[in-house]
């Protein structure tokens, strides 16, 4: 039996992450009555750290409960909610709950530059947008005031601003101002990152980050923002937000409009929600797999699916990661875990062929691993204690993203082999396969890496790199954006070609997923969409 | 984290002789007190004083049949060696099979060693923008 809400709202905003609270803030502030649908519950952070504090052992989810209803893909295994049908694995992790993903990010705040956007028609492969910076540039500055981004003015390969950053770039740490000597004196452009964390300031009530060191995964004070943050000043400006309602079917009617929302209750209770508008933001994985469960008389192949795109061009930043030992101690682990980016290889003629890509030195601590490195090693005494002191001091990490190309046959579809959770509704499947433009990008990172390592002190053999890609939580593509409603979901607005009332706030609607961190293009489009729905719907 | 079996395990270490109490262990040759555990623990790490939560879960990570050879120096106990010392520098005990344990976190000795230049994550480094400073050490 489904129960019908009594209330009308003028819009319903599915998740609470980022995406969804902006929207419903810009929304509601405007004027508008806003229900928040959200799958998991509020979250307190003094909890949260108590719960990573005391986990064993300690990792990216280890102070998020789990949510039997809403089920969250685990760091290591993913498999356990994401069907990984391969041949690569989409290993990717997110957090249903109140606030969403970003509880547990880096905060790194990067905006597109405008070649990101432009990617066929510069270098012939790929996808271009529909719209381009210059539309997207006042959107940036509006999503870094509200997120509170400390960020470098003039840098080298920072996108062209109209304005400065809320808050003067955070300042290195002893680590980040080495590799920034030694790289730029070998050609490459070391410069600070953007990042939403308080720098030496109040901001937005948000106290300075003083260097818990502990942005991911969980910021113990609150100095680095995250989007639980949005969804308060929403509710704050009049929003309503249910909780632990895991929404799983938008109704159709014959004029092709969405007339109302379903959700499950952790009891399989169901409800129904109309509205007179609806803006899907629940993650680049969740929000199409709705969209594909949604098949009904109207929408025979799923909401906003004639195209047959919803769930296909799935991206992500495919990752390396290589470690050396410097000769020098450098440290890591004193200030935020990202500080500084490499990033000349953002944007050059050569993404005829290969990925761009944004290099990172790693500013976490990696004492767990050198520790246990030299006790196995059958170190004992004041031998141990200075083994470990000094490898702590000089294991170094560059990470790297690489720009991956959509690809409609890499998507996520509800299990097709009737995989279901808790709830009984199908769990992701994901079809994935990185491609040689990332190989080669890859290979060239590996090899770059090596050349560093001799600038510190360290020989070109001794540079570990992983196996295979690491994942980085950029779910991208999957509701992709563009002008032809023939192989696109939404419009340049983000708005479906198909549903005139059904918006889609994610980077599931990105066309590239460039080299840099997605998030504050998200929250620039989702400010953008905030706006003008709620400007469509004033008299 | 499994707060119970710590504490019984503490008490009972607290001075009674486990050898009276371990059906296994009634022939060994040293006394197995708590003391005896924590003097090698303290030789084996290099650190004179460990947190009684580190000892006593460090002593919960070995086996009862793997105490003997650990107390004893006789060169028998490599791996009983490594889990202790990995127990007292990370505070938890991962064993290759079964479930991990954790029984300390900021007073884990990996932690205690570095602690001039870098902070327990998840406690606050110092004044904000403190990072941008060399190292005292360095
Ligand atoms: C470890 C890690 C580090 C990261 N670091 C960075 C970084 O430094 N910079 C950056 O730009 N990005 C980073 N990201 C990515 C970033 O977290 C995401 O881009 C961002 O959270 C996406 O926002 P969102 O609101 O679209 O989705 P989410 O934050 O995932 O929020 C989705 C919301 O929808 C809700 N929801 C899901 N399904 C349903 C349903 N069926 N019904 C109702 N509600 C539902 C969820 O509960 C949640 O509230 C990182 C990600 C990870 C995992
Ligand atoms: S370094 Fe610490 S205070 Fe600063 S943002 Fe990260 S966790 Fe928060």
């Amino acid at each position: 039996m489904v129960t019908t809400l009594p209330q009308t709202p003028d819009l319903v905003v599915v998740g609470a992450g980022v995406a969804g609270g902006l929207v419903a803030k810009q929304a509601a502030e405007a004027g508008l009555r806003v229900t928040i649908l959200c799958d998991g519950p509020t979250l307190d952070r003094a909890d949260l750290v108590d719960r990573f504090r005391q986990a064993d052992p300690q990792s990216l989810m280890s102070p998020y409960p789990v949510v039997p209803h809403a089920p969250q893909p685990q760091v290591n295994r993913t498999g356990d909610y994401l069907i990984q049908k391969g041949p690569d694995p989409y290993d990717q992790q997110y957090i249903r709950a109140v606030g969403g993903t970003t509880w547990h990010w880096g905060a790194a705040t990067w905006r597109y530059i405008p070649n990101d956007m432009k990617l066929r028609t510069l270098y012939g492969v790929g996808r271009d947008w529909p719209i381009d910076y210059d539309e997207i540039e006042p959107w940036y500055y509006e999503a870094e005031v509200e997120l509170g981004v400390a960020g470098p003015e003039n840098a080298p390969f920072d996108a062209p601003r109209s304005k400065p950053y809320p808050m003067p770039e955070a300042p290195f740490s002893y680590l980040d101002q080495v590799f920034h000597d030694k790289l730029t004196a070998l050609g490459y452009d070391v410069i600070h990152a953007p990042q939403c964390r308080n720098n030496q300031q109040v901001y937005d009530g948000r106290p300075p980050c003083c260097g818990n060191a502990n942005c991911m995964p969980i910021c113990p004070i609150g100095a680095q923002y995250s989007g639980n943050m949005s969804v308060e000043k929403a509710q704050a400006a009049g929003a309503e937000l249910i909780t632990n309602a895991v929404a799983h079917h938008l109704e159709v009617g014959p004029d092709k409009r969405i007339t109302a929302v379903r959700y499950l209750k952790p009891d399989g209770s169901e409800f129904r929600l109309k509205a007179q508008t609806f803006a899907l933001a629940a993650n680049g994985i969740e929000g199409p797999k709705i969209m594909l469960m949604s098949k009904q008389e109207h929408a025979p192949d799923g909401v906003g699916n004639s195209s047959d795109m919803v769930g296909r061009n799935l991206m992500d930043h495919p990752g390396t990661m290589s470690k050396f030992d410097s000769k020098d101690p450098l440290w890591p682990g004193r200030g935020p875990n990202i500080l500084s980016g490499i990033v000349n290889l953002r944007d050059g003629p050569w993404r005829e062929r290969m990925a761009a890509r944004k290099l990172m030195p790693d500013n976490k601590t990696h004492v767990h691993e050198v520790t246990v490195e030299a006790i196995e090693e059958g170190l004992t005494g004041a031998e141990l204690r200075e083994a470990i002191r000094h490898r702590a001091a000089r294991r170094q990490i560059v990470f790297s993203f690489n720009e991956q190309l959509p690809d409609p046959s890499n998507r996520i579809v509800p299990s097709s082999e009737g995989l279901t959770d808790a709830l009984g509704l199908p769990r992701p499947e994901i079809h994935y396969r990185i491609d040689d433009y990332v190989h080669r990008a890859a290979e060239d990172t590996r090899r770059r890496v090596e050349e560093m390592a001799v600038a510190f002190g360290a020989t070109r053999d001794s540079v570990w790199h992983n196996d295979g890609y690491l994942p980085n939580n950029h779910i991208t593509g999957a509701t992709i954006m563009g002008d032809n409603p023939n192989d696109s979901v939404v419009n340049r607005d983000c708005r479906t070609h198909d549903h005139p009332n059904l918006w889609i706030a994610s980077s599931s609607t990105f066309p590239s997923v460039s080299s840099v961190n997605v998030t504050l293009t998200i929250a620039a489009l989702a400010i953008r969409m905030g706006e003008a729905i709620a400007a469509e719907a004033r008299p | 984290m499994d707060n119970s079996t710590i504490f019984s395990r503490r008490s009972f270490l607290g001075g009674v002789s486990a050898a009276a109490l371990l059906p296994g262990l009634a022939k060994a040759q040293t006394p197995l007190t708590f003391e005896s555990f924590a003097a090698r623990a303290r030789a084996l790490s290099g650190f004179d004083a460990i947190p009684r939560a580190l000892l006593s879960g460090a002593r919960s990570a070995l086996a009862d049949t793997e105490i003997d050879a650990f107390v004893s120096e006789d060169g028998s106990s490599d791996n009983a060696d490594k889990t202790v010392l990995k127990a007292l520098y990370t505070g938890m005990h991962a064993p290759a099979e079964g479930t991990p344990e954790r029984f300390a976190y900021a007073q884990a000795l990996m932690y205690a060693t570095i602690e001039d230049a870098v902070n327990v994550p998840s406690y606050c480094g110092g004044l904000p923008g403190y990072w941008s400073e060399k190292p005292d050490n360095v």
